[in-house]
């Protein structure tokens, strides 16, 4: 009986010092880890390396996707024909929906004054294709491009979009810095 | 289960009468969503709402009638439609994932209720035997070790295969160099006849269809320093020829864009420069045309020397294969293939195929050879991978360009072999003269002979191939156009001089150098359709390179470079 | 369209765009191709809205919530001994870690952040993602698998759809758990190798939190959830990586659930009880085989350990061609050299943009390379790693241990309590505790 009670003494030793030694290691690859970690980050698509194949629209773990196009204002020569609004080969540069580009209308056109118009995206239309975006940087200035939009982005572990980025668009970046935007907002920070 | 039931008291069967019916509903409920989910998915996939044909049709029509008012309604109300369309689809799919979810969760509680009020306290005379603790510990070891020969097998299998698929390419090294083999567009003529040593430029590098005189074709000419018969090649705005005697080899580099020498570095390492053969006649000390890869260039001599410069003139390596036994002088040209470097080294005796490291002229693999040649090697892209053909005055041979392992071999030649093989459509073109024309079908590992032609056949111009005809130029002028597929002649025609260089084609048009200097242009066709001579005003039996649309010729003592349009293209 | 007079301004900013621009060829041109009206209309340029993310405090707030859910979960299945208890911390995690948080980052995932830390020089962690690995560790290490129970929300959400679970035979858990080993191998490897996240990506709970992913990935929830009313808790004991972590832990934990509120009196009433099967049988007295024999098999088993960690090494490193497809330059760099020697290009999107972005595919080559000899060290070791548990299991499958008692095992309890009532004593108890 004694030698048990001794049997199981030991063993209770042996586990003390196991569970201090791995709460050790955890620790310590923890500090290692930790001495290196870093602030929170957000999945962000880098506009310059977007090359508008549509997959954001479709690879996305939401219904919506979480990429829209935004607008740099900046950066917009507020044209009469818009090649990322109009499609090509449209006689009439109205808004007439036989020349719209984008498929699900979610570009508005305003007049401002004679020649310019001003577009503006309606997000809740919008499903991140990118068609506009093509269209805006093959004929203008670039001035539409895809973000990731970070009222909607779950910000899941791996990026379902990420993952078939054919250009390595996709990156992880800041919190605090969520966006990489064009224009002088792009620029200030 | 049944007299379980029996014994509930009425508070306990009207809730288990009311879970099961519940659970009924909601099983039916969720069952009824999902299948409309699941319709809902494959519907939009099969007719997607935002990609529809139909749209684009009418949009399409639309533009040929812009004045069409009824297509235009029609147009923005299908845009409408189909915008509604997708949308609905997103709202179906989300709300219909939230009423799965809710019936979903609505089943379970209920057959849990159900399930908790069928406990029964156990009796553990019920319970499985629990003495055999031990044959359960043996059954379960022998599983861990099937689990454990059934992953080892898989690895292995996915191993082999893995390996197997991959052809070595750039895993074994992590520095690949490719090159392109024929027909793919990109700006270079990497060695002699071009991309693969085929004789068929770039599709992108096709020069204008104009015709102009031959004062204004050509756009620069310069004297190369040393005579040679080495032919231009191209990479970019590298263009690099050879000259040389018995005394001093050399490589040249050009400008293409002018014509003026970037670079020469002199070649003279030989250990037997005192026993070098005099060759100062014919076809002398510079034959063989260097090759190219764009990072390296390699030029071998008459010598036996072999050395290689980056793009920039600087030496990487030599090596000295020792004075060939060949009592015209040696004029295979090199070729390039990914990293590596192909020599022809045909001679009397001792004849050897050598694959080098580009980077460093090491060997990587050398095979033995049997006969004498003066034919260039040709790397072609067949349905059975890259192939490796040469041609000497025995045979034609294929080998696997990564081993070095002959894929296949026909006796079929003879004579002093000067011209080089050609590839087209699956079929392998070789002729000389004293010998014959004759085209090989590539039957996987089963070559055989398709036909043989014994008419006017070409002393060292190559034949030239495409998928229906075939092109043979003959030392004494004759230029002779066969049936690919049967080798029956279609047509001759009588040159002004003869052919020594070998004709390329480029687009829809042949270019032809005759002896005499004169760039024959002709379009391949049933019959003979010439379209233009540009004459050089000396004698030249170089191969033209043509490369971004120019055409560049080396004469006797010149170096030309030639356009067809006025505006210079 | 044509106007001469452009504000210095806007050249400003289109200089400055273009510095930024300078790495991408395709849109460096396009800044000053229609320059910014200046307009007379005293027209506005509204602002481009960027909604933020999700607050770092709010992540920070998840990292507490996950400490207190841990420790009362703790307190519930050890001290309080309430299955009720522990039911409604299920339902909560649930809730808060499924339904309103969306899943990520998950403890089980943060196992692939924590491996890309440690190996990839240019991964950084956040800190909220490492706690979200460490914590539930810790508490495993002192309290068992307490995270299992009712925290983690996969768990969770296996543990409340569980119906009708059937019993899984002994050797066939022994067997599909040690899938669990091979996935997390398989994990890090992919994860320390920057190929791809799979836990996260075959995760079969996340998309009935989000209520949304792809079709085949949706029909493989579906089908898990079906599973786990039958089977109890499929997920955790036959592929999760991270429960193998928590197993190592619990096993040396300082306490544990226990069946029996004081001393087992071998009833056999708890016996069936478990429905993960994770209780220990007392064993017969005798030994089922002699001393010697035992012995040598111990022996053998001994010395094949090595010799199966040398194999599984051996042959898994040679798999570094076909596990590196899973990375994405390799398998680019396939395409390419795939398309170099068949003389096509741009068969893809991927090798269409690969070249247009002028990037010699010598660099992508080498690049490749690089990454397959990491495989090839990663092979060895994952190689390694399997023949050492296929190893150990083996050994642990020959010794009879010797027990008097029903106990919960350790490494492959959930602490779920289930068992609570199974126990005469804890109904005693709970008698005892009415009384008072």
């Amino acid at each position: 009986m004694n030698n048990e009670k001794e049997k199981l003494g030991r063993r209770e030793f042996i586990k003390d010092a196991l569970r201090t030694m791995t709460a050790a290691v955890i620790g310590g690859m923890g500090g290692f880890i930790g001495g290196r970690a870093a602030k929170n980050t957000v999945w962000q698509l880098d506009p310059n390396k977007c090359v508008q194949c549509e997959r954001c629209s479709t690879h996305c773990v939401l219904t919506e996707s979480a990429v829209k196009c935004v607008h740099a204002y900046d950066v917009c020569g507020y044209c009469q024909l818009c090649g990322g609004y109009h499609r090509p080969g449209a006689k009439i540069q109205d808004t007439a929906a036989e020349n719209q580009l984008c498929p699900t209308g979610a570009i508005q056109r305003t007049y401002v004054e004679n020649p310019y118009y001003e577009y503006t995206i309606t997000e809740a239309l919008c499903n991140g294709c990118g068609k506009c975006v093509k269209g805006c940087g093959a004929f203008g200035n670039g001035s539409l491009y895809l973000q990731v939009r970070h009222d909607r982005c779950l910000n899941c572990n791996e990026c379902a979009i990420a993952t078939v980025c054919p250009s390595g668009a996709y990156q992880r970046v800041p919190s605090d810095r969520p966006y990489i935007l064009k224009g002088q907002q792009g620029q200030g920070s | 289960m049944n007299d379980l039931i029996q014994k509930f008291n009425l508070h306990e069967k009207t809730v288990y009468a009311v879970c099961r019916t519940v659970a009924v509903v909601a099983a039916v409920f969720s069952l009824i969503i999902c299948v409309l989910l699941i319709a809902n998915y494959l519907q939009t996939r099969a007719i997607d709402p935002l990609h529809s044909q139909a749209l684009e049709t009418l949009v399409k029509r639309l533009d040929q009638n812009p004045g069409d008012a009824a297509l235009r309604e029609q147009i923005r109300a299908l845009h409408l439609l189909s915008r509604k369309a997708y949308f609905v689809h997103q709202w179906q799919l989300r709300s219909g994932g939230v009423l799965l979810l809710i019936g979903v969760i609505v089943m379970l509680a209920a057959l849990k209720i159900m399930q908790n009020l069928q406990r029964q306290a156990p009796n553990p005379e019920d319970f499985p035997d629990s003495n055999n603790a031990w044959e359960a510990l043996e059954q379960a070891r022998n599983w861990v070790v099937g689990l454990s020969v059934f992953i080892l097998g898989l690895a292995v299998i996915f191993a082999i295969l893995s390996y197997r698929e991959m052809s070595g390419a750039f895993a074994e090294s992590g520095e690949t160099e490719t090159i392109a083999l024929n027909n793919e567009p990109l700006k270079f003529w990497p060695n002699f006849r071009g991309p693969g040593g085929n004789g068929v430029a770039n599709a992108e590098d096709v020069p204008g269809d104009g015709i102009i005189d031959s004062a204004h074709a050509i756009v620069w000419k310069v004297p190369v320093p040393r005579p040679g018969l080495s032919s231009p090649v191209v990479w970019e705005n590298h263009l690099f020829l050879t000259g040389g005697d018995k005394h001093l080899r050399e490589v040249y580099c050009f400008d293409t864009a002018s014509g003026e020498i970037l670079w020469q570095r002199a070649v003279g390492f030989t250990a037997d420069s005192a026993s070098l053969p005099d060759l100062e006649t014919y076809p002398g000390y510079a034959s063989p045309s260097v090759a190219t890869n764009g990072r390296y260039v390699c030029a071998i001599f008459a010598s036996g020397e072999l050395i290689c410069f980056d793009m920039t003139g600087n030496e990487i390596w030599t090596r000295d294969l020792g004075i060939p036994d060949n009592h015209y002088g040696h004029a295979s040209s090199l070729i390039m293939y990914q990293q590596m470097l192909f020599v022809q080294y045909d001679q009397n005796s001792n004849s050897k195929l050598y694959a080098l490291e580009a980077a460093t002229g090491k060997t990587a693999w050398e095979v033995p050879r049997s006969d004498i040649s003066w034919s260039s090697p040709i790397c072609v892209n067949t349905e059975n991978g890259v192939q490796l053909i040469l041609a000497n005055s025995k045979t034609v041979d294929a080998y696997d360009p990564q081993s070095g392992r002959r894929l296949w071999t026909l006796d079929c030649m003879g004579g002093e072999m000067g011209p080089s093989p050609a590839f087209a459509g699956g079929m392998v073109y070789a002729a000389n003269e004293n010998a014959a024309a004759v085209a090989i079908r590539l039957n996987g590992s089963q070559p055989e002979i398709a036909w043989e032609f014994d008419g006017d056949l070409p002393d060292t111009a190559s034949p030239l191939a495409t998928d229906r005809y075939v092109f043979l130029a003959t030392s004494y002028g004759l230029l002779s156009c066969l049936d690919a597929k049967t080798g029956e002649k279609l047509w001759e025609a009588e040159l002004d001089y003869g052919c020594y260089a070998s004709p390329v084609l480029a687009g829809n048009r042949v270019y032809a150098m005759d002896s005499g200097g004169v760039l024959v242009i002709f379009e391949p066709g049933d019959t003979y359709q010439p379209v233009a001579e540009i004459s050089l005003g000396e004698k030249s039996d170089c191969t033209p390179a043509i490369v971004g649309g120019r055409i560049y010729v080396r004469g006797k003592e010149y170096l030309y470079c030639i356009v067809l349009n006025q505006d210079g293209t | 369209m044509s106007r001469a007079v452009v504000r210095p301004k806007s050249w400003v900013m289109f200089i400055l765009l273009a510095i930024c621009l300078i790495n991408s060829a395709a849109l460096a041109q396009d800044p000053a191709r229609f320059p910014k009206p200046e307009f007379e209309s005293g027209y506005q340029q509204p602002p481009t809205q960027t909604p933020p993310p999700r607050s770092t405090g709010r992540e920070w707030m998840d990292v507490f919530v996950l400490a207190v859910a841990l420790g009362l979960t703790s307190y519930f299945a050890l001290k309080k001994r309430s299955r009720r208890a522990i039911w409604a911390m299920a339902v909560f995690s649930v809730i808060y870690f499924g339904f309103i948080r969306e899943g990520c980052v998950c403890a089980v995932g943060s196992l692939q952040n924590v491996s890309a830390a440690l190996f990839l020089s240019d991964y950084v962690i956040p800190l909220t993602v490492l706690a979200f690995f460490v914590i539930p560790l810790i508490f495993t290490l002192f309290f068992g698998r307490t995270f299992c129970a009712a925290v983690c929300p996969l768990g969770a959400v296996q543990d409340l759809v569980m119906v009708k679970p059937v019993p899984v035979a002994g050797w066939l858990q022994e067997v599909l758990g040690l899938f669990r080993y091979v996935y997390l191998g398989f994990a890090v490897l992919f994860a320390a190798t920057g190929s791809a996240f799979l836990i996260c990506r075959y995760d079969p709970f996340v998309s009935i939190f989000r209520m949304g992913n792809d079709f085949g990935m949706m029909l493989y929830s579906i089908g898990f959830v079906a599973l786990s009313i039958f089977v109890a808790r499929p997920y955790c004991r036959f592929l999760c990586p991270y429960g193998v972590l928590l197993g190592w832990m619990s096993q040396l934990s300082k306490k544990h659930l226990t069946i029996t509120p004081d001393s087992c009196h071998v009833c056999r009433l708890c016996e069936t009880s478990c429905p993960m099967g994770a209780i220990d049988k007392p064993t017969p007295e005798k030994l089922p085989v002699t001393r010697e024999q035992g012995i040598r098999r111990l022996g053998v088993l001994l010395i094949f350990v090595p010799v199966m960690i040398a194999i599984g090494g051996g042959t898994f490193s040679r798999l570094d061609v076909f596990l590196s497809k899973m990375h994405p330059t390799v398998s680019l760099a396939e395409k390419i050299d795939l398309e170099n020697r068949t003389g096509t290009a741009g068969t893809t999107v991927e090798t269409l943009t690969f070249r247009s972005s002028g990037t010699p595919a010598e660099t992508l080559f080498a690049e490749a390379g690089i990454i397959r000899k990491r495989f090839r060290i990663g092979g060895w070791l994952l190689g390694g790693f399997l023949g050492l548990i296929l190893g150990v299991k083996l050994i642990g499958l020959s010794i009879f241990r010797t027990s008097t008692e029903y106990e919960p095992n350790r490494a492959a309890c959930f602490s779920c309590g289930r068992c609570f009532s199974y126990c005469p004593n804890e109904h005693q108890r709970l008698e005892n505790i009415r009384h008072y």
